[in-house]
């Protein structure tokens, strides 16, 4: 046993290698055909053409593309991002900074998710047909409906303009993380929300759901032990695949909010062509999310024994 | 069990109302300190650089960084840590520098330093020089306090790039390394770094031995705040005292709201736009006509789109150039909206049928670039000219005019400068980079040249201004306005904009 999942783990870190160099070259690649960051720089009328070549030069842009990757790769080896043509600091020193911003806001909107999104999702399938499941699927259908522009903006007006309750933006104690988390958890809750009320739906219509009630056993028990455990895989499931792409794309409630994450330094990083950046971001959010993803390939395992890690 | 839940959720309707009840406006500012809402975060610590820079580092630079040549309100050059300049050669200028300035860390700045600030090569991290600073080539030392710079070329407008430098210390840097200097900056300005978390917040705190004295605002938090309607509602809950880059309908919320009020200061900036009727892109040959050209001009109602695309947030100009620049041609009227006199026009030129357009727009920073432009196809459609528009990405349009130049061009410079001569020369006179004159002729080159490269300045207003007067008679752009910045500000607060709509604080104060 131990042999598999070790085996297992070797095969994935090979895995997620190969994604790494597979995504870092695409971006590579298209930032390289997606113009020359120089002619943003320079767009001033004091730059001559002579500036031009000298800038790009310096910035090693005037190599071949293929040439500039291989580069790019020997750097990587020493920990060597390159440096932001916008901030003139190491570009993954400025990425990695921004990350503990994201990743708080993320699993304090994931933990939403969990908390509010699944009990949710339970109880409107236990009580299908009634007031309580029509109210629940009303709000969903909401949650899923409005832009979180348009909510983020909302709530900032009525909670900090007109109550000043909240902070309007920034990142600072819990006070600060209430508007943008709830805002970034809408979506995900109404999925969650959903798909656990239609799982549950199906389980608890199963045989083994029957007997377990023939048996006597507690309603409870029969909920959270059994059909919640059967229904956990597509959940997990669901949920690991939020956590990945929240990880990397809050981009407008980060707007919004004011919230230094690293969705927003990226897209900033593309729209001024910052391509060290964009790189040593691309690195950091594809590891994250293959990371995600291998915890949750792992948790399968964990939760149901028939699961073999290949 | 509906009881149940019932009571529950009078208790919680209950509570929140108490809570909200008790809450009163709550906001970070207090009377010795002022919050500034950036749209965007400091690009560079490092003020030789800054090439990609959107305007917000006007909220950093003044307050903790002098320059050596300053500009006034009114544009005009204006003494800092150089006291004053005389120029010698047609490269060299004798500078004399202010005695008695201190850096934040207690080093002097003298001659030394100003040499150091300009022989380096590159920027932090080896980031290349913004290409202004590239002007100054060299600095010879008479004594702690005389200088003699050395221009790289001869160039009259020399001293219009020369005002883009401020001092940074060398000794510090020398003991820190480039690397520390990032990490904590040190200036000669009125407030001292403190800290700045990336994409958040920088803080600044008041220097009390500021050469000029002590400011009155003990701290300035510089706030990044993105998204343009939030940063309206810090404004309004509180949070922040200052708020910059207004959109423009905000402006009129603002307006009403007798707690804030707006002030505005017109940007070194010209939106146009320019005709190049040889574009290898093809259909520009009716603008090689004067009579086209005109016409558009007639065709286009530019002082309805200053009042009600851009809230009123804009100066008219006559050419591409501030109304403040030197050189600028006051007595000119702009064209008037006259739809009939465009058709005339046309028809004369033979385009009784009107003609296609290709307008290529980027934003390049103006908050209202897209409606802008919309507005000015439907003039135009309104005479038969049936303009279509390529909208481009900022990075994606700097790109294409440097390498590609389109028909009709929307165009809008970082920083025009405050002489007609200085964008202008490299539009107008051939074989310079981004020439653009569907007028063209010989002449153009002489008179162009016989200003551009003299130190008589008498000499130059009268050609600068006949240049703006042929300009607006033979059509060559159509020239649109000026926008002008637009801050937010709590009335509490007394502070008008600097120089080049910058925010510095060292005057400022609460009421």
């Amino acid at each position: 046993m131990q042999d598999d999942v070790t085996t297992y783990l070797v095969k994935r870190l090979a895995n997620t290698i190969a994604v790494l160099l597979g995504c870092s070259l695409v971006v590579f690649v298209i930032l390289r055909l997606s113009g020359n960051p120089v002619s943003l720089m320079l767009s001033d009328p004091a730059a001559t053409p002579e500036d031009f070549q000298r800038v790009s030069q310096a910035l090693g842009l005037d190599k071949p593309i293929p040439v500039q990757y291989l580069i790019f790769l020997k750097g990587i080896l020493s920990g060597n991002f390159g440096v932001s043509y916008r901030y003139g600091l190491q570009a993954m020193d400025v990425c990695l900074e921004r990350l503990p911003a994201t990743v708080e806001l993320t699993l304090v909107a994931m933990a939403l998710v969990v908390i509010v999104g699944v009990p949710l999702g339970i109880l409107a399938a236990l009580r299908r047909g009634s007031w309580v499941d029509h109210l629940i699927s009303t709000i969903t259908l909401f949650g899923q409906s409005m832009p979180n522009y348009w909510v983020g903006i909302m709530l900032i007006l009525l909670l900090s303009v007109s109550l000043g309750l909240l902070p309007t933006s920034g990142r600072g104690g819990l006070r600060h993380l209430i508007m943008p988390a709830v805002v970034l958890a809408l979506h995900p809750i109404s999925k969650i929300t959903r798909l656990a009320r239609s799982e549950f739906l199906e389980i608890l219509s199963r045989d083994y759901v029957r007997t377990a009630r023939a048996k006597g056993l507690k309603e409870t028990v029969v909920v959270m032990k059994h059909a919640l455990r059967n229904a956990s895989l597509s959940l997990v499931t669901v949920i690991g695949m939020d956590v990945g792409y929240l990880l990397g794309g809050a981009i407008v409630t980060e707007t919004v909010f004011g919230w230094p994450g690293i969705g927003k330094l990226m897209v900033d990083a593309v729209t001024q062509r910052d391509f060290p950046i964009v790189q040593a971001a691309t690195f950091v959010i594809t590891t994250i999310v293959v990371l995600t993803n291998l915890t949750v390939d792992l948790t399968y395992s964990v939760l149901d024994p028939r699961v073999r890690l290949r | 069990m509906r009881a149940r839940a019932a009571i529950i959720l009078v208790l919680v309707i209950g509570l929140v109302f108490s809570v909200s009840l008790s809450g009163c406006k709550k906001g970070e500012a207090k009377p010795d300190t002022v919050v500034v809402g950036m749209s965007d975060d400091i690009n560079s610590i490092d003020p030789h650089t800054n090439t990609l820079a959107p305007m917000d580092t006007s909220a950093l630079y003044p307050n903790l960084y002098d320059r050596f040549i300053t500009r006034g309100l009114d544009g005009s050059l204006q003494p800092e840590l150089v006291t004053s300049w005389e120029n010698q050669s047609p490269t060299k200028w004798k500078m004399t520098l202010k005695q008695g300035v201190k850096f934040h860390n207690g080093e002097a700045f003298n001659a030394e330093v100003l040499k150091y600030n300009i022989e380096r090569p590159n920027a932090c991290g080896g980031l290349p020089k913004h290409p202004r600073m590239l002007a100054a080539k060299s600095v010879e030392i008479i004594d702690d306090y005389t200088v003699i710079v050395e221009s790289a070329a001869e160039d009259p407008l020399f001293l219009e790039s020369f005002c883009q430098y401020r001092a940074i210390p060398k000794a510090y840097i020398e003991e820190v390394g480039e690397e520390g200097f990032l990490a904590h900056p040190v200036g000669t300005g009125p407030y001292k770094f403190v800290e700045w978390k990336k994409g958040e917040y920088l803080t600044l705190e008041a220097n009390p031995e500021y050469w000029k004295g002590a400011p009155k605002i003990q701290k300035l938090i510089l706030r990044v705040i993105p998204d343009a309607a939030t940063r309206l509602a810090a404004l309004q809950a509180g949070d922040v005292n200052i708020a910059l880059n207004l959109a423009y309908d905000q402006v009129s919320t603002i307006a009403e709201d007798a707690e804030l009020r707006v002030e505005t200061f017109p940007l070194s900036r010209c939106v146009y736009m320019e005709f190049f009727p040889t574009s290898p892109k093809g259909t520009g040959e009716p603008l090689a006509d004067v009579r086209v050209r005109q016409a558009i001009n007639y065709a286009i109602n530019v002082d309805d789109i200053i009042k009600y695309v851009l809230n009123g947030m804009g100066q008219r100009i006559t050419v591409p150039s501030p109304v403040e620049a030197f050189g600028y041609n006051k007595d000119i009227q702009p064209y008037p909206y006259d739809p009939a006199k465009a058709r005339e026009l046309l028809a004369q030129a033979g385009y009784s049928n009107g003609f296609e357009l290709k307008i290529d727009v980027g934003t390049l920073g103006l908050a209202s670039a897209y409606e802008v432009v919309d507005t000015i196809v439907s003039d135009l459609a309104k005479v038969g000219i049936n303009a279509t528009v390529n909208r481009v990405e900022t990075a994606a349009y700097a790109d294409l005019k440097v390498t590609t130049f389109g028909i009709a061009p929307f165009f809008l410079w970082q920083f025009n400068g405050y002489d007609v001569s200085y964008v202008l020369y490299k539009q107008i006179r051939s074989g310079q980079p981004w020439f653009y004159n569907p007028a063209w002729t010989a002449e153009w080159d002489e008179l162009l040249d016989s200003e551009h490269f003299s130190f008589d300045q008498a000499h130059r207003e009268t050609i600068l201004k006949e240049i703006c007067q042929r300009l607006h008679d033979e059509a060559v752009f159509v020239p649109l306005f000026q926008p002008l910045a637009t801050f937010g500000v709590v009335e509490a607060l007394d502070w008008v904009p600097g120089p080049e709509g910058s925010v510095g604080m060292a005057e400022a104060s609460f009421r």
